[in-house]
């Protein structure tokens, strides 16, 4: 294995207010952070800025930054909101290719490079740790700012560390997709002059002194009307959920019989064609020496956040020579990639089946990456109290033991037990279907709905597939459900007042009644996914 | 909308071209790097499974029936053999004036892993050529004009290859500095054990290297270490003249073809597919 080293996560941009506008953004960029970092490095520090008011709760709960600042976004200047209408002015005949940039777009596009800067700045302000030599740069939705093709970031150990490596734009000629940026600490910190440069180039656009020869900008080729169609939003859906289809194709049919033979070379055609390289100067050479480039003015048209990226990487020969775009495709993660992010401690209580030994279940308990603040595991008549100490080691060991084997008193002495009022506020994880080998198969989604279940004070979510509900925007897989119903116990989160309810109110089936929630307090359940090995 | 037309010539990589721009780097004796990144690179590259064992092949979750021969034979798996791959990306990153990388392209049916390899070139440019630069199509160039010259050329020659290589010909005289078979097993006692035998080499040295993808690892080390050396990557092409089996490639037929039957299977192998090299 190679050494661990050090990473530092840098988190800027604005987040959208809670009361308005939902979250979902946010908490798919957390899921798929955590599922990106592999574990061979070590997050050190996480620095975050925020353009975004009343949030602070929301970050310290997710990421826990060790340095967050949060601040009211500044009034825009003048200028820069007219560069906007001047922008598209110049554009002349806005096609349907070609969206104008809005005073809203600017604004928000400004103050995204702003609070990166500043996110940026803080890497001056602590001390570089021999071990931390690499940094992560992200926005808050940095994976869904293109909505509908969410993205993995492309974190990977190996890679050597003296490079700047951002996602790959196969439209590469209109601009560098920037929304994480994988580097190391010095180069980290070039990356600190985009805000000057930004305004600049947008007060140099408004006042129409750009000079575009003075910018080294790659010389790309005139797309035809044909290739230009693979750009347009609605499109690249279609195009990558035919591609998802055919990458199914070609996992399924590997075998060299005839049909799977035939199958496979149909697939790969079809990849071949859809995944068909850019003939850019920047990152091919042309097919036939005689074909000429053609280039436009790149810089012309709507101001974005790539074509910045693109003119600001250009402009820094530093980053410009070390720069390797990367697609989430380029590298297979191993089995070791992933890590959670300030995990939520809980409190766990299992139900434990016939055939399932509680010694075995504690052999086990280290793999459980949650922090356990206390656990509880049921066996017929007997109720293991354990403390896991720091290391994920049984610190102490008590049993409860109760005479009458009803569920009620078991769990009423469970709710006794949890003790102090800190505990709770934990969220309690209860389990009577899980794979001690494994526990859960993707912890990532499952800290983020922890988290997510503490900050809008949930009292219940069920892990089933049979409980129907609406499905609910801010978190994925998760459908709230508001028809009362009778529930027995399986796998579930629940908060410590749905808990003390629960006790109270099962009867000796098994079963407890949701109908005592208010509607404000619908229960959630989550389908779709499998998270629990054993359901 | 307001457009900004230049026409720009681009030059394409071609496979003679290229050949004889290294040739010429020979006979003006400025040494230079050629490293070759071909399929079993790319996979370790992309963190696959990669498994070339006796009569199987395990390549992109698929499994092949082989025939190469023992020498041919390497395993490696992404979950303990990172060190393996990260020094290949430090290789596959780095970029200098005379360090020429070789990449899959169109004739191998591998358009998608060249846009792969010129990403993590940083770009195209005139560093980057075919990894069958002394293969297929270029062959016969490759033996019967390029190494010709280069043997000409360099008194001093070490030869990187299998430990049953016997080295023949013009390379009789060569140091030949053994590897064994399949070394992702023990890479780094391997790597090192190497990497010192080269780096004690006489001045302006030729370092022919036929060792997988270790000589990919060596080249950039001594690209960087000892900037005199000329370092090839030869691949299979010079495997008669390291003793090697002589025909366990399609192309090496191209010089061995004799009887009426393979001198009709070398034809056809000229209008294949993979035969022409092409960018």
């Amino acid at each position: 294995m190679l050494y661990k080293q050090g990473l530092t996560i840098i988190l800027s941009g604005s987040l959208p207010n809670s009361t308005s506008f939902d979250l979902a953004e946010f908490w798919k960029c957390f899921i798929q952070v955590q599922r990106s970092i592999p574990q061979t490095l070590n997050v050190d520090n996480i620095l975050a800025h925020s353009f975004s008011v009343n949030q602070h709760e929301l970050i310290k709960l997710v990421y826990n930054p060790n340095v967050f600042i949060e601040e009211k976004p500044p009034s825009p200047q003048k200028n820069i909101l007219m560069a906007a209408s001047l922008n598209n002015s110049q554009d002349g005949k806005n096609n349907f290719l070609k969206p104008k940039t809005s005073h809203s777009d600017l604004k928000h596009l400004i103050l995204d490079i702003t609070s990166r800067s500043k996110a940026l700045n803080l890497l001056t302000k602590i001390p570089n740790e021999e071990t931390s030599k690499r940094v992560l740069i992200l926005d808050w939705t940095a994976l869904t700012y293109r909505k509908k093709n969410t993205r993995e970031i492309c974190v990977d150990a190996s890679l050597p560390e003296d490079y700047v490596y951002m996602e790959y734009n196969k439209n590469i000629d209109f601009g560098y997709y920037d929304d994480w940026i994988f580097t190391s600490w010095n180069l980290a910190k070039e990356f600190i002059s985009f805000e000057d440069f930004s305004t600049a180039f947008v007060k140099k656009r408004c006042a129409g002194a750009l000079d575009l020869e003075s910018i080294e900008w790659p010389w790309g080729y005139n797309q035809s009307v044909l290739r230009s169609l693979f750009f347009i939003e609605k499109l690249t859906d279609i195009t990558s959920s035919v591609k998802k289809y055919a990458f199914a194709v070609h996992r399924r049919f590997v075998h060299r019989d005839f049909f799977s033979r035939v199958f496979y070379k149909l697939a790969t055609l079809l990849l071949t064609i859809l995944d068909g390289p850019i003939i850019s100067a920047e990152t091919s050479f042309l097919a036939h020496p005689q074909f000429s480039l053609k280039t436009r003015k790149i810089v012309s048209g709507k101001i974005d956040r790539s074509k910045l990226a693109k003119a600001f990487v250009a402009s820094k020969p530093l980053i410009k020579d070390n720069l390797r775009l990367l697609t989430a495709n380029d590298f297979k993660l191993t089995s070791v990639s992933g890590q959670l992010i300030a995990p939520q401690k809980i409190i766990l209580i299992v139900d434990l089946d016939i055939g399932q030994s509680k010694d075995n279940f504690l052999k086990n308990i280290e793999g459980f990456l949650l922090p356990l603040k206390k656990v509880f595991i049921i066996k017929r008549h007997k109720i293991f109290e354990i403390t896991i100490g720091k290391r994920g080691k049984v610190e102490k060991q008590k049993i409860l033991n109760i005479l009458e084997l009803r569920l009620d008193k078991k769990l009423m002495l469970i709710r006794d037990r949890i003790g102090a009022p800190s505990n709770k506020s934990l969220p309690i994880v209860f389990l009577n279907s899980f794979s001690e080998q494994n526990f859960c198969d993707d912890w990532s989604y499952l800290n983020a709905l922890l988290k997510f279940f503490v900050f809008t004070n949930k009292r219940l979510v069920l892990f089933s597939d049979s409980v129907y509900g609406k499905r609910v925007k801010e978190f994925p897989f998760l459908k709230s459900v508001k028809k009362p119903q009778e529930l027995s116990l399986q796998n579930m989160v629940l908060s410590s007042l749905f808990f003390a309810y629960m006790a109270e109110s099962i009867s000796d089936s098994g079963k407890f009644k949701v109908s005592e929630l208010r509607p404000a307090q619908n229960f959630c359940s989550i389908s779709g996914k499998q998270i629990f090995t054993g359901i | 909308m307001t457009k900004f037309r230049r026409s720009v010539s681009l030059a394409i990589p071609d496979g003679v071209s290229d050949l004889l721009r290294l040739e010429d780097f020979i006979v003006k004796r400025k040494p230079f790097s050629f490293v070759r990144f071909s399929d079993g690179e790319i996979e370790i590259l992309r963190n696959h499974n990669l498994s070339i064992m006796k009569n199987f092949t395990e390549y992109r979750g698929r499994f092949f029936k082989n025939n190469f021969p023992t020498f041919d034979q390497k395993s490696f798996h992404p979950n303990s053999q990172q060190f393996i791959r990260r020094d290949l990306l430090a290789t596959a990153l780095f970029k200098n004036e005379f360090y020429f990388k070789g990449v899959p392209a169109r004739h191998n049916g591998m358009l998608a892993d060249r846009e792969f390899m010129l990403r993590l070139h940083g770009g195209a440019d005139s560093n980057i050529t075919f990894s069958d630069l002394f293969m297929n199509s270029n062959f016969l160039m490759a033996r019967e004009r390029f190494f010709p010259s280069v043997f000409s050329n360099f008194e001093k020659i070490a030869v990187i290859g299998n430990w049953r290589s016997e080295l023949k010909g013009p390379l009789a005289e060569a140091l030949l500095i053994k590897i064994p078979d399949n070394f992702f097993s023990n890479y780094s006692e391997v790597l090192m054990d190497t990497y010192f035998q080269l780096k004690t080499l006489p001045e302006f040295s030729l370092v022919l290297a036929s060792a997988s993808s270790l000589s990919n690892i060596l080249g950039y080390r001594l690209h960087v270490s000892r900037p005199d050396l000329t370092f090839i990557d030869v691949g299979t092409s010079l495997n008669d003249l390291l003793g090697l089996s002589v025909v366990s490639r399609r192309y090496h037929q191209l010089r061995n073809a004799h009887g009426f039957k393979e001198k009709i299977k070398m034809m056809n192998f000229r209008f294949s597919k993979g035969y022409k090299l092409r960018w």
